[in-house]
């Protein structure tokens, strides 16, 4: 049990902290205020509302579950600024030079980037 | 001595007494070990790390790859440290590593006999039988460098943490004018130099700035700068390593280069953290040496270095000094050699035809130049005593018939410059290949920095400051302009000997990599960089290949018919010097590694004899000591009071969390294996809490206070994770939801009151709130007070007793507290600790959430198969119980286990399959928690096992390290088994 709290431990204490990370309601503050949840605009496959489940077919549960895509470019990611506001939100993030492109808060529509990165200009 | 008068740097006035192997030396305040030993005429200061060859100061900074020493003694000891960079103190211990007795005389160069064994990659051929494992303590015992320490650190470190508008790397001649320009426009500067003196590469020549010597002009810019106030200059502090969003990370000692005086309360180092707008590398540029045969030898170094010990410590590396070069640079060093009054042998240059004024002036002062002539080999057994010169043809990399001894105790040579790129390419910054310097130079910067002077591949001093002034207002300091000669690109020659096609000349001094080596590396196939790099271990640990790595890329070239831009380059990784494990933890060590968190009510406890430990974070009691018990007396005493009478228990870390709004119902039920819907007010209810993999994550009770209103408990620990993954459900998934959740576990304190008597203690405090039997049953809560103070109780049991939490402010905790113990006098009420908690429910088969589930336990391995089931509508994890693996029919489940005898099963012990006496054996479940009962007399435990539920009655056989046990497979419960004593 202490053992189980140890490793618990040393995972919860990163290195140092590396990038910044622009919280939509904080403002810009270090990583390690931050934890990543994971990629963003995963759609729960349920049958509606409360409803019982077991009609999701195995492939489409196994899919929520474990199959997440490897980006190698621009990620959409789940962010929570856990050290600070306690809010949860998204950004996209390029997984290869760590440049976060924007952020946007939960439940708005995730913006289009160009292949760069930039968000669009809505005249184009 | 070697000593030169009126010269360098050091204090002359100020002694200083240190010692080196054993013996004790003086040198002067500003002296570097390395210059300190090298005054002292000690020549051998290190072995090298395969074959113990003896090894010299070769550099005079960071890039040092030999005179690596272990500096201190316990407990301030630091293994490897460069002594061209620790600067002496008063009492100064230091040995050298790697070696017995000690560097001059070392018993291990024996390996040397055995050098055509010991080639690259020889311990993946040579150590084959019996194994690797074998051999590996032998060698790492006669190869390591420094000694572990192996007591504990008593010194301090801290972290240091800075935002600016521009960070400069490098006070040199670039970083200082960059400093100025940038401190003149008002940004918040701050000015990194990992020397103890600014001026860089201006130490160690005689240039000349505004017509002035250079230090001069180093001197009014430092006092300009120290004016200041947006301007911070930090000394001894080497950036190293450079992270995205431009966060550099630099160490600085701070402490670790004075003596250490009684109550000193400065750190050793401060280890920074610098976030800035804008970042400039003025790094510099490091000499690469030449490589040609035996050039390991002690005495053969750094031409920059030479001129170094001459310039800042009035040292003279040698008596007579033979430069090998085939560049410019080396040229002046010539001539500042000549001027202090030392013996230069002559200049050994592998070009021809040369025309620039610094030979000329070279020529002038009566100093030998072997044009077209490069130096292939040495001679002496304990450092260099003469070198053999040959002619050499750069067309067809051929050596001339020729041979000449020049007779030198030191070689300085010189192989062109590479810029110090290693923050540039941290940076996420690409490099390129400039064919005129042979370096590689930044070209694509990745974020807001860029590299200035030497580090740019700028090396003449008037390019490095109008570099460094840029576009800015800040007025240019004028330096006179230099044409040098061009570079000749030598890196290898065969050595012209049929028998000895290639000789043993080395490339990386500090792993003993010879070009021999890099030939056999790329005969074996080890072709590509990061492959290579690794076979033969050039450029690894300490110095990660400062003077080696261009110099290998390029025979890795040669050997492969591949110019070096397409061999290219290893990764530059993080720290650019060694960084201390102090330094990097600073305070955050033993009790400030991580927050503890106390009960308040631990003064109590502690008076009345309390064994405190951890428990997920809270200091909690294990157990109350009376006079004269030992620890398990104590718990099977507090565990019998809790059976027969009546117990206290400080419940405060239990998990409390507030749950409040129209939607609070609907969202409980979506995150509980139970109904949560038909709750009722007033009531409680067991609820197991799955993630969406279908497995237990925790289990608490929750209550209902009002219609919108819940109070939730969780495992003590896990209120905050619980918390958490509420609100990332409510943020993310249903936004809509109108709830509002809250942790209130350290705003509320807990007190458990277990065991027959607990209403009667109550109902003593309490009068308005109906506790009896008949309308406060098990699994219900009431709000009220006692006397006057807000309290939530729940009627629940952990124990199998009948029991109370009570809930009230935390601060009136201990009040309350010490209100129950009074009034529970009469019936002997007994503090009691979490232990006799643990015992009480391993009794009962209560389930331990983390002890007896992991990862993998579905609620119907516990029990729990027919809620999860009977529940229709929708929760997390609920559709991975129907998964192929959640129905299989031989899941491990929660049993009971009974010995016989009154030895206590060992848990974690794995019970053997059917059919087996003996390990090894098919596991088929384990023991996750037991005790000995103190109510029934003997050993219980809970486990879980393969079909458990179908095999009641079965014997099995139970292994683990200290032996075989026997169990018997029973119901998870064994007091009180039909349960009635919870609704008492």
């Amino acid at each position: 049990m202490k053992w189980v709290l140890l490793v618990l431990r040393i995972k919860r204490r990163k290195g140092c902290e590396m990038m910044q990370v622009l919280c939509p309601w904080c403002g810009v503050r270090d990583e390690d205020e931050f934890t990543y949840g994971g990629p963003a605009h995963i759609t729960r496959p349920t049958s509606g509302g409360d409803a019982p489940q077991q009609d999701v077919s195995d492939e489409k549960w196994a899919s929520y579950l474990y199959e997440k895509d490897n980006v190698k470019g621009i990620a959409r990611e789940r962010w929570v600024h856990v050290h600070g506001c306690g809010q949860w939100f998204n950004l996209a993030r390029d997984t290869v030079s760590h440049k976060i492109h924007c952020v946007y808060k939960m439940g708005e529509p995730c913006p289009v980037l160009t292949p760069e990165g930039d968000p669009k200009n809505r005249n184009d | 001595m070697l000593r030169l008068k009126d010269y360098g740097r050091v204090n002359r006035r100020t002694l200083i007494n240190f010692s080196f192997d054993g013996k004790h030396y003086q040198g002067y305040e500003g002296d570097t070990l390395a210059s300190a030993l090298m005054a002292n005429g000690v020549r051998i200061v290190g072995r090298s790390f395969k074959y113990h060859r003896p090894r010299g100061i070769f550099s005079a900074g960071v890039e040092e790859p030999c005179a690596i020493v272990q500096l201190g003694e316990p407990p301030f000891e630091e293994p490897n440290v460069l002594a061209t960079t620790v600067e002496i103190f008063e009492g100064m211990v230091t040995r050298s590593v790697g070696t017995w007795p000690n560097a001059a005389h070392d018993i291990f160069s024996v390996f040397g006999l055995g050098h055509s064994l010991l080639v690259a990659g020889f311990y993946y051929k040579t150590f084959k039988w019996p194994s690797w494992k074998f051999w590996s303590p032998i060698v790492r015992k006669a190869a390591g460098l420094g000694v572990i320490p192996k007591t504990a650190d008593p010194d301090k470190y801290d972290h240091c943490y800075m935002h600016v508008d521009v960070l400069i790397v490098g006070a040199g001649p670039a970083g200082l004018t960059a400093a100025l320009s940038h401190a003149t426009s008002g940004e918040q500067v701050l000015l990194l130099e990992q020397d103890r003196d600014l001026g860089g590469a201006l130490l160690s020549s005689r240039e000349v700035i505004n017509d002035r010597p250079a230090l001069e002009w180093v001197a009014e810019v430092e006092r300009q700068l120290k004016r200041l106030e947006n301007v911070t200059i930090v000394t001894r502090a080497t950036a190293c390593g450079y992270y995205e969003d431009n966060l550099v990370t630099a160490s600085e000692r701070v402490g670790g280069y004075l003596k250490k005086e009684k109550g000193q309360t400065m750190p050793r180092e401060r280890f920074w953290h610098i976030r800035a707008k804008n970042v400039v590398i003025a790094t510099g540029a490091i000499e690469r040496p030449l490589v040609f045969p035996d050039n390991d030898r002690p005495g053969v170094m750094l031409s920059n270095a030479v001129r170094e010990y001459v310039h800042r410590y009035g040292v003279s590396p040698g008596r007579a000094i033979l430069i090998a070069t085939n560049n410019d640079d080396a040229y002046r060093t010539a001539l500042d050699l000549h001027d202090a009054g030392i013996q230069v042998m002559g200049v050994v240059d592998a070009r021809v035809n040369l025309q620039s004024e610094v030979v000329k002036n070279v020529r002038a002062a009566g100093i030998a130049i072997y044009t077209g002539h490069v130096v292939i080999g040495t001679k002496g057994r304990r450092g260099v005593r003469a070198a053999i010169i040959a002619p050499f043809k750069s067309a067809g990399q051929t050596l001339g018939a020729a041979r000449k001894e020049l007779l030198c105790d030191v070689v300085a040579t010189s192989g062109g410059w590479s810029p110090v790129v290693h923050l540039h390419s941290q940076s996420g910054g690409k490099l390129t290949f400039d064919e005129t310097t042979q370096s590689f130079v930044p070209s694509i910067y990745s974020q807001d920095n860029k590299c200035i002077g030497a580090a740019n591949g700028t090396f003449e001093l008037v390019d490095c400051l109008e570099e460094a002034v840029g576009n800015t207002e800040c007025i240019l300091p004028i330096a006179k302009p230099v044409h040098s000669d061009p570079l000749l690109p030598l890196w290898d020659f065969p050595t012209g000997n049929r028998r000895r096609k290639y000789a043993r000349s080395w490339v990386d001094l500090l792993h003993d990599v010879t070009s021999k080596d890099i030939y056999l590396a790329a005969r074996e196939n080890y072709v590509s960089v990061e492959h290579f790099k690794r076979y033969t271990a050039t450029g690894m640990a300490m110095d990660q290949g400062k003077t080696s790595n261009i110099n290998a890329l390029a025979i890795l070239g040669k050997a492969t018919n591949r110019a070096i831009p397409q061999v290219g380059t290893t990764k530059f990784r993080p720290p650019y010097t060694p960084v201390t494990l102090g330094a990097m933890s600073a305070r955050y060590k033993g009790k400030l590694y991580t927050p503890q968190r106390e009960l308040v009510a631990r003064e109590w406890h502690k008076e009345h004899g309390a064994i405190v430990e951890d428990y997920g974070g809270w200091l909690r009691p294990v157990c109350y000591l009376r006079d004269g018990e030992s620890e398990p007396e104590a718990i099977i005493r507090e565990v019998h009071a809790v059976r027969r009478g009546v117990g206290i228990l400080d419940y405060s870390p239990l998990g409390k969390i507030d749950v409040r709004g129209p939607d609070a119902a609907k969202f409980l039920n979506r995150f509980y294996v139970n109904n949560v819907l038909t709750l009722k007010t007033g009531k409680a209810r067991y609820g197991l809490m799955l993630n969406e993999h279908g497995t237990i994550m925790d289990d608490g009770i929750f209550t209902r206070l009002a219609d919108h209103h819940f109070w939730v408990t969780t495992t003590s620990g896990g209120a905050e994770n619980i918390q958490k993954w509420f609100e990332e459900w409510r943020q993310c998934e249903w936004p809509d939801m109108d709830v509002v959740v809250t942790n209130l576990t350290t705003g509320w304190g807990t007190i458990s009151l277990q065991g027959p008597d607990a209403r009667n203690v109550l109902s003593r405090i309490v009068s308005n709130i109906d506790i009896s039997k008949e309308s406060f049953p098990h699994m219900s809560v009431r709000v009220g007070e006692i006397e006057g103070v807000p309290v939530r109780i729940l009627r629940s049991s952990f124990t199998g007793e009948l029991g109370f939490e009570i809930n009230v402010p935390r601060s009136y905790m201990p009040a309350l507290w010490q209100r129950l113990v009074d009034v529970g006098t009469d019936f002997g009420i007994t503090p009691f600790g979490l232990e006799a908690l643990m015992v009480l429910r391993t009794e009962k088969g209560y389930i331990h959430i983390g002890n007896d589930t992991d990862s993998s336990t579905i609620p119907a391995d516990v029990g729990f198969g027919g809620v999860a089931r009977k529940k229709t509508a929708d929760y997390i994890g609920k559709r991975s119980l129907y998964r192929s693996d959640a129905l299989r029919g031989d899941r491990e489940c929660l049993v009971g286990l009974k010995v016989e005898g009154n030895e206590p099963l060992r848990v974690g012990s794995i019970i053997l399959a059917v059919g087996y006496d003996r390990a090894p054996a098919p596991m088929e479940g384990r023991v996750t928690s037991s005790c000995i009962s103190p109510a029934l007399g003997h050993p219980v435990a809970l486990g879980m096992l393969k079909c458990g539920k179908s095999r009641l009655g079965d014997r099995v056989k139970l292994y683990d390290a200290n032996g075989y046990q026997e169990a018997e497979i029973v119901q998870p419960c064994f007091y009180d088994k039909k349960g009635g004593r919870v609704h008492g």
